[in-house]
């Protein structure tokens, strides 16, 4: 069967099938937990789709959609988490989950979320007193903005001063050491520069890397280890009170080893600059840079109105002049006929046909079309011509990662078991 | 002094910009001072999203919040949740909102279904040529969405906020005139 054929129909199933999935979803829309997919052991529920929906750019305009657009979003998001899911699957059968890169990561985004969770409730800790927020209150009586100004203020000055003391606290609670006499920039890459208690280290390669960072002076290098050292001793002071960022590493990483992996996929379909020139040379449609007219046109009712109009503009009357009169073309007549420019293959045949070898200012023969009859001119003109491959790799890489992509998303989901828990016994597809 | 010219001389710009910024917020706040009782001002008459038209009169003697929205403001779309839960806590001790949303009628029905709004929202579309005349009225000449205004049960104008509510200024500014 013909490939563009199968797309089409695929194309058209997901959209019923999604369109009646989400229409299901919407009247279950207190059961947060029901599973929408499963992907071998893994799954999407109503909560995923509701949580990737809200954290997409464009939820502020989702409210404002049709039923019927809101639910072919919701498709089309839901569709993405089932592919994240499957890239998923992928990654962790391959290696990239135990790279030393990606641990590197995921232990530096733990590091991140316990520092600011500590630092968090430091600040929460903090409470405008009783006495302080009446007279405030009292100074800026009406002026609501004037009195959340101060409060701020108020708070992010004994937050400073919070903040100091607690990393006084936990230096002295972990012995820290600094070790400034080592740092240089010819220093051994796993020379410790940073240690506290509890195995807490800073190695000069975790803040320094000499062939990169080169210009570096030793302190801005100093400020780095200072940096690198509050985030580790702060994140173990989290840990040993008890905060808990599992779930949130988990988030993160389910949501990073899909895009790493696909990633790398993209790498190594479009790393071979062979590759890429093949598909430029077997696809010479798209550096095609098409002629553009700028076009001046009458539409007319009848056929004998034309070749009267014909006859004016042969004797020397404006045929812009009597479009903005006469032309039953609302666009045209409120122009006085100015089309502006349009481009080869994107307009009707019948009229790019007869107007193809004009000559720039001459009328057209009359051109009949199923709207009427049309005398059309040539103002201007733009040449054709071919983009050259260097012009345009960025562009050919994408088409062909789009067509790898395609074919992988075909064979993934002949891999991998998917189940669309759906009205009815339709299958879904992701691949449209 | 010397030091005082040089620093003028170079902030030039930003010293423009910042009277420029005081001058629109005292011009703001003269206008809504102006503005004592809400039953002194012109009335406005304004098809609602049930089909009918309708003034702010038919509040009377409740604790109205007029709020201006529209639905492409993120801000305004978070408001609205919360004003939805205060209508339903609230409407038994006389807790009325009255929204006029800034758009075309289609799009604010979408965000009533979406956001599931409880409160009546009037429509002020685009093309309306009241509107700039409305929102000055009610002390808003620049237009800032979102926008609110707190009625007691007399009219009395007692409080206009720009931007987004938050708890404490509806728990300071409309809680103790219920």
């Amino acid at each position: 069967m013909n490939t563009s054929i199968v797309k089409k129909m695929i194309s058209q199933s997901v959209s019923v099938i999604l369109l009646l999935c989400l229409f299901y979803v919407q009247a279950n829309a207190m059961a947060q937990q029901q599973v929408l997919v499963t992907i071998e052991n893994l799954q999407v529920t109503e909560t995923d789709l509701e949580m990737a929906l809200r954290s997409s750019p464009f939820y502020t305009q989702f409210n404002t959609m049709d039923e019927k657009q809101q639910a072919s979003l919701r498709g089309d998001i839901l569709k993405r988490l089932v592919i994240s899911r499957l890239f998923k699957l992928e990654a962790e059968a391959s290696d990239l989950e135990q790279s030393s890169e990606f641990k590197k990561e995921m232990e530096d985004f733990r590091y991140g979320l316990l520092y600011r969770e500590y630092m968090d409730n430091l600040r929460n800790s903090i409470q405008l007193p009783d006495d302080v927020r009446k007279k405030m209150r009292a100074q800026y009586k009406g002026s609501h903005d004037a009195y959340a100004a101060a409060k701020a203020s108020y708070i992010s000055t004994q937050y400073r001063s919070l903040y100091e003391m607690a990393l006084i606290k936990l230096r002295d609670k972990y012995h820290v050491k600094v070790y400034e006499d080592r740092v240089s920039k010819t220093t051994k890459p796993k020379t410790i520069v940073f240690e506290a208690d509890g195995g807490i280290k800073v190695t000069m390669q975790d803040v320094f890397d000499p062939d990169k960072e080169g210009d570096l002076t030793k302190d801005q290098i100093l400020e780095r280890i200072f940096q690198r050292g509050e985030l580790l001793v702060v994140a173990r002071a989290a840990e040993e009170d008890g905060m808990d960022v599992s779930e949130r590493v988990n988030a993160y990483k389910n949501e990073r080893l899909p895009a790493l992996w696909i990633e790398k996929k993209q790498q190594q379909w479009t790393q071979d600059e062979e590759v890429l020139k093949k598909y430029y040379t077997e696809h010479p449609e798209l550096s095609l840079i098409p002629q553009r007219w700028h076009l001046g046109m009458i539409v007319l009712k009848t056929e004998a109105e034309a070749k009267f109009i014909m006859q004016r503009i042969k004797k020397g009357e404006s045929l812009f002049k009597l479009a903005g009169q006469y032309s039953i073309d609302a666009y045209g007549k409120a122009h006085n006929g100015d089309i502006g420019w349009v481009r080869e293959n994107s307009g009707n045949p019948k009229i790019e046909n007869a107007i193809k070898d004009l000559e720039n200012g001459k009328p057209s023969k009359i051109i009949k079309i199923e709207k009427g009859y049309i005398i059309a001119t040539i103002i201007d003109r733009r040449p054709g011509g071919k983009r050259q491959y260097i012009s345009m790799k960025d562009k050919v890489r994408q088409f062909v990662i789009n067509e790898q992509m395609h074919k992988y998303l075909m064979d993934l989901e002949k891999q991998y078991k998917i189940t669309w828990n759906l009205l009815g016994s339709q299958e879904g597809k992701i691949n449209s | 002094m010397l030091v005082v010219a040089e620093f003028i001389k170079k902030n030039l710009f930003s010293i423009f910009i910042f009277l420029m910024a005081i001058s629109i917020v005292n011009n703001t706040i003269a206008e809504s001072e102006n503005i004592k009782n809400a039953w002194e001002l012109p009335t406005f008459n304004l098809k609602g999203l049930d089909g009918k038209n309708h003034t702010l009169k038919e509040w009377y003697g409740k604790v109205i919040l007029l709020n201006f929205w529209a639905s492409w403001c993120a801000p305004c779309q978070y408001e609205i949740r919360d004003l939805t839960q205060y209508q339903e806590k609230l409407a038994d001790k006389g807790f009325q909102v009255v929204s006029l949303g800034f758009d075309k009628e289609q799009k604010l029905r979408n965000i009533h279904r979406s956001l599931e709004i409880n409160y009546p929202v009037l429509i002020m579309e685009p093309s309306n040529p009241r509107t700039q005349a409305i929102m000055k009225q009610w002390g808003n000449p620049q237009n800032m969405i979102p926008h609110n205004v707190v009625i007691d049960k007399n009219g009395e104008i007692k409080y206009i906020h720009r931007g987004q509510l938050d708890e404490e200024i509806f728990n300071d500014y409309i809680m103790p005139l219920l």
